[in-house]
């Protein structure tokens, strides 16, 4: 389990309001830490997911406009990190036993974008699509029919979400791919290179304007798109 | 006097993408000093948006124009801005079939207001615009953006008369602002919806500029049109000090002695320019200002910038309740059940309430800020606190065994597997010996006939 503490408002100096009218976009980090990913998996994620922050907080709009989330799933599903701005990701340090309870957690994911574009509206404020990278190892040791029917809407249907699947050796890629259109597979678990792709993507999503479909960056080398029709 | 104008400027992002300018906007003045004004936006995915929204503009325009009501009765004007709509979108239905596109590729709103000097009348469809400046000094929105369900999708005009919008306004006004979805979004930033006192959402030092009569002559009415179409523009190099001058004229008539001091304060954090500069879409206003209304003098407040930086913590505090150390503000009724639902779904049977609880959030040694709903009595405090700390062990003894298991489990595999190399080893070795053996035995066997022959 990822041990935090959390820096509040209080306790440390108000963030500047930039300008009064930044979009926002809800990121999610969705990622399997089952018994499978122990040992250097876990590590290079442990240090991928830290380092995320600091290469996206290089980008001021990003700053100001991504809002993440990071939720962990093994044989349960975790939130790690509710949705808070870049600026105030804390680390994470998450550790690898259980099973792999996919389909609980992509529901649990869904539901925490859904969440915050409902709040978005309710302030009137602008935001993009909600992103979800989900990284795993594994097959699903759950059903994930039902989370599978819900993406499925809410990306081709409503086209409020975008999810990115990416896997690493061990994945089941026929799971993958009926989950999304956008999958990744990488040929390591260094998972340092797609997490500074997110970052970019990210970075790319934030100073687009709402409404636009931003072309992202170039994948990594060691990631390649698994065949689809995006 | 009447002073009007009217721009549509193509936004950062369509220079950027080659997309031309999608805005369209008019205004029109009746001989018997009734005006009207119009601006129209075509959607950005269709096709042949850009001419849609002209087409609809000028058609509305032109209707209007000519069908004018003479007595003004205001159910008769109603009545023709209908018609007009209707209209307008009969001409885009001409030029659709003319062309042969479809008819969604021309899709685009449109607000329209008419104005007597004092009242108005006004049409509206889409996620534009109208916003109206009465004799108290306010500013109020006299139209809501029409979107689709998924909060993004614009309603167009092609959705028909069960979305127009055909109203008028009771009160006197000054000023009528008409405009498109991005100079709405800046002119009224998100952050000030929020706010609790029921103020208009409309940023007052930047409307000022667009809206407020003082101070404009028949001499330098030209010059304030120019000016205000460069600010619209924001173009590289635009001298901000302009638009502050201007500012500067308006609040010297409403605010004389804290004027100087209320264009400093908006200065420092110049979000008026910022917000400008910031908008990237096409961006269209359009007004026509009756220069004679005297407007009433509104306290210095009304003119000042928001205090953004608590509205900011204010949104922050909606955003980001994880961040904020006053967990006395949750519900008293929420139900430990209820908290694990929220943060943490669990598979296992014997999965802990614990690990639900925890869900990235530590609970806070000390309240800051202790909200009156949550009374409990130091002893009560105490026992929870040891509760948590005894089902906190209790986590951290069970994650310990898990890893340990975990750890175990993977050495024994290691060692199984070892295990059975050497066994495959060594019985690959004892079948070699084994052939060894029964090739010596062949041997023998065979010396031992050769000598028995001899």
């Amino acid at each position: 389990m990822a041990e935090l503490k959390q820096e509040t408002f209080d306790s440390v100096p108000q963030m500047p309001v930039a300008a009064p009218n930044e979009p926002h976009v809800a990121c999610v980090l969705l990622l399997d830490t089952s018994g499978s990913m122990y040992g250097q998996s876990i590590n290079s994620l442990n240090k991928a997911v830290n380092d995320f922050k600091a290469q996206t907080e290089l980008d001021e709009l990003a700053q100001k406009r991504v809002d993440i989330s990071i939720i962990e799933f093994n044989s349960k599903v975790n939130v790690v990190q509710d949705f808070v701005p870049l600026p105030r990701m804390e680390p994470v340090r998450l550790e690898a036993n259980g099973m792999t309870s996919m389909g609980v957690a992509i529901d649990m994911a869904i539901d925490k974008i859904k969440e915050r574009m409902r709040f978005y509206a309710s302030m009137g404020t602008p935001n993009f699509p909600g992103h979800i990278f989900m990284i795993t190892d594994g097959a699903p040791t759950d059903d994930i029919t039902a989370a599978r029917d819900r993406l499925r809407q809410e990306q081709e249907d409503k086209k409020k979400i975008k999810f990115f699947a990416i896997g690493v050796p061990g994945y089941d890629k026929d799971t993958l791919k009926s989950l999304t259109k956008r999958c990744i597979e990488l040929e390591n678990s260094n998972f340092e290179g797609i997490f500074n792709w997110i970052s970019k993507s990210m970075v790319q999503v934030s100073v687009s304007k709402v409404g636009q479909n931003p072309q992202l960056p170039d994948l990594p080398q060691g990631a390649t798109v698994i065949p689809s029709d995006w | 006097m009447i002073f009007d104008y009217n721009f549509s400027i193509q936004g950062k992002s369509h220079i950027g993408s080659g997309t031309p300018c999608q805005d369209s906007s008019g205004v029109r003045h009746l001989p018997d000093g009734w005006h009207i004004v119009a601006v129209a936006d075509g959607v950005g995915s269709a096709k042949n948006s850009q001419e849609g929204s002209r087409i609809a503009l000028n058609a509305a325009l032109d209707f209007c124009e000519k069908y004018m009501p003479w007595d003004k009765d205001i159910i008769c004007i109603k009545s023709m801005l209908r018609t007009a709509y209707n209209h307008a979108y009969g001409e885009i239905l001409k030029e659709a079939a003319k062309t042969g596109e479809p008819v969604e590729s021309y899709d685009t709103t449109l607000s329209l207001a008419i104005y007597g000097g004092s009242r108005v009348i006004f049409a509206h469809s889409g996620d534009g615009a109208i916003i109206g400046l009465n004799t108290f000094g306010d500013y109020v929105l006299l139209t809501e953006p029409q979107k689709g369900p998924d909060g993004v999708s614009v309603i167009p005009l092609r959705f028909g008369f069960r979305h127009w919008k055909i109203d008028s306004y009771d009160e006197d006004l000054a000023a009528v602002l008409l405009m498109t979805d991005g100079m709405l979004e800046t002119l009224c930033p998100y952050l000030l919806k929020q706010r609790q006192d029921s103020k208009s959402p409309v940023y007052v030092p930047l409307a000022s500029f667009f809206a407020d009569p003082s101070g404009i002559t028949q001499e330098n009415q030209e010059e304030i049109k120019k000016d205000i179409g460069e600010f619209l523009a924001v173009a590289e190099g635009y001298d901000k000090e302009k638009f502050y001058a201007r500012l500067s004229q308006i609040y010297s008539v409403h605010i004389p002695e804290q004027a100087a001091a209320e264009i400093e304060k908006i200065k420092k954090n110049d979000f008026p320019c910022r917000l400008m500069y910031g908008e990237q879409d096409d961006k269209s206003m359009a007004a026509i200002i009756n220069t004679d209304m005297i407007l009433d003098h509104c306290h210095a407040v009304h003119y000042a910038d928001p205090d953004w930086n608590a509205l900011q913590e204010e949104f922050n505090k909606k955003a980001y309740p994880s961040l904020y150390a006053d967990k006395k503000e949750e519900k008293p009724e929420d139900s430990k059940e209820d908290k694990q639902d929220k943060n943490s779904k669990v598979i296992e049977e014997d999965s802990s309430k614990e690990a639900s609880e925890k869900s990235g959030k530590d609970i806070p040694e000390k309240q800051e800020n202790n909200a009156p709903e949550n009374p409990a009595s130091d002893s009560e405090k105490k026992e929870d606190n040891k509760l948590s700390d005894i089902q906190q062990n209790i986590k951290e003894i069970k994650d310990k065994a898990v890893k340990s298991v975990w750890k175990k489990t993977k050495e024994a595999a290691e060692n199984i597997k070892k295990a059975a190399i050497s066994a495959a080893k060594a019985a690959g070795e004892a079948l070699e010996e084994i052939s060894a053996c029964e090739e010596k035995k062949e041997n023998t066997k065979d010396k031992l006939k050769d000598g028995k022959e001899k």
